[in-house]
């Protein structure tokens, strides 16, 4: 934009610089975005884990008073409280989960100079994914399939947006991904 | 116009993005990215840095939009934000090359300006030859709209710091644009600036 504006008032040349272009950010700047946005965490409302202590409450106090009143078979509390998550789906996960582990790994340590917003986001990426393994891992949490393949699924998307984010550093990100 | 100047989002969708929603938190992230790094690479004048600084908002953004109240529009909100990032990375920048700049007088582009002056300079050149503070001033007062007293406020200036400082950028950008008429002697006299620090 080529502007002669010796002789305008203040206003031309604010006006003039109102008309710059406006510009677009890196892909990679993006794509940190975009996961960093996968970072968040839900809020969880604080109904629901009453509603559902609640419920498994009440099934349990029917099914007692409905063994003492009747001889029919009473059904195990468990087969009515915990939702049948596939042995198979919980498999796979943990599979693609420890497969993006060892992709992790394998990319080199030193990569270039990464850019403190790509760092602070890799930073919060890797936050996640050891308060997710944190939760994995507590007694209770392990037994509970549901529980289970909520944690692992996000734990695979954080991961994938980790070994992209990671790889996106690298001069060779090619050959890694 | 600032890159901020009617985006403007659907409060459902805020509101979902304040819940940790993944989509509209990308969503609004798509939505003010381009203003965001406009407003960084205006006043850092460094892709790099404007691609670091837009990051930092966002991260801000998101960890702070659960408190956002709907008390402004979001685009205001998130300008807040970065105009904050930006400063505060002009600052510590300056820290580090005050005295630098203290010895060149802030006319590091003094050749390039001769050569120029035949050619002619466009505006985003010459925006890049003031010194950062004047720039800072210059694009939130005439761009982003800021009033004055917001821009002495942020900069922990005064209110004459500010107005002065309007005064003397454009009297440079004026200078650095007359490519046709200015001899290169009287455009460098008419270049000094006042060095200055947020």
């Amino acid at each position: 934009m080529r502007l002669r504006l010796i002789s305008r008032p203040d206003s031309d040349i604010a006006d003039a610089l109102k008309a710059l272009p406006q510009l677009q950010p890196s892909a990679e700047t993006m794509s940190a975005l975009h996961a960093l946005a996968e970072t968040a965490t839900p809020k969880r409302r604080w109904y629901l884990p009453a509603a559902l202590a609640a419920t498994v409450l009440l099934t349990s106090i029917a099914v007692v008073t409905l063994s003492a009143t009747d001889d029919k078979p009473v059904p195990e509390i468990a087969t009515l409280t915990q939702p049948a998550t596939d042995a198979d789906t919980l498999e796979s996960l943990a599979a693609e989960s420890a497969y993006l582990d060892r992709l992790l790994a394998a990319l080199p340590a030193e990569g270039r100079v990464q850019r403190v917003g790509t760092a602070s986001t890799i930073t919060a990426l890797e936050d996640r994914v050891a308060t997710i393994d944190q939760r994995l891992n507590t007694s209770g949490v392990y037994e509970q399939a549901s529980a289970r393949e909520t944690l692992l699924r996000e734990r695979v998307g954080l991961m994938t947006s980790l070994v992209s984010l990671r790889a996106g550093a690298q001069p060779t990100a090619a050959v890694w991904l | 116009m600032s890159g901020f100047k009617g985006l403007s989002l659907d409060n459902k969708l805020v509101r979902r993005a304040q819940t940790g929603e993944a989509a509209a938190l990308a969503a609004i992230f798509d939505c003010f990215a381009p203003a965001v790094y406009t407003l960084a690479r205006r006043l850092c004048q460094s892709d790099a840095t404007a691609d670091d600084l837009t990051q930092e908002t966002f991260v801000v953004v998101m960890k702070s939009l659960p408190d956002f109240r709907f008390e402004s529009a979001l685009a205001t909100w998130v300008r807040r934000i970065a105009v904050t990032r930006c400063l505060m990375h002009l600052r510590s920048a300056w820290e580090q090359r005050a005295t630098a700049l203290d010895n060149q007088g802030e006319l590091p582009t003094e050749p390039a300006l001769s050569r120029s002056v035949d050619v002619g300079i466009d505006l985003e050149q010459a925006l890049e030859r003031l010194s950062p503070t004047a720039r800072t001033v210059v694009w939130l007062y005439d761009v982003e709209g800021y009033s004055h007293q917001e821009i002495a406020d942020l900069m922990g200036k005064s209110l004459s710091f500010s107005k002065s400082t309007l005064s003397r950028a454009h009297k440079q950008l004026r200078v650095h644009l007359d490519t046709d008429s200015q001899p290169v002697g009287a455009t460098k006299d008419a270049n000094e600036r006042t060095r200055c620090s947020l």
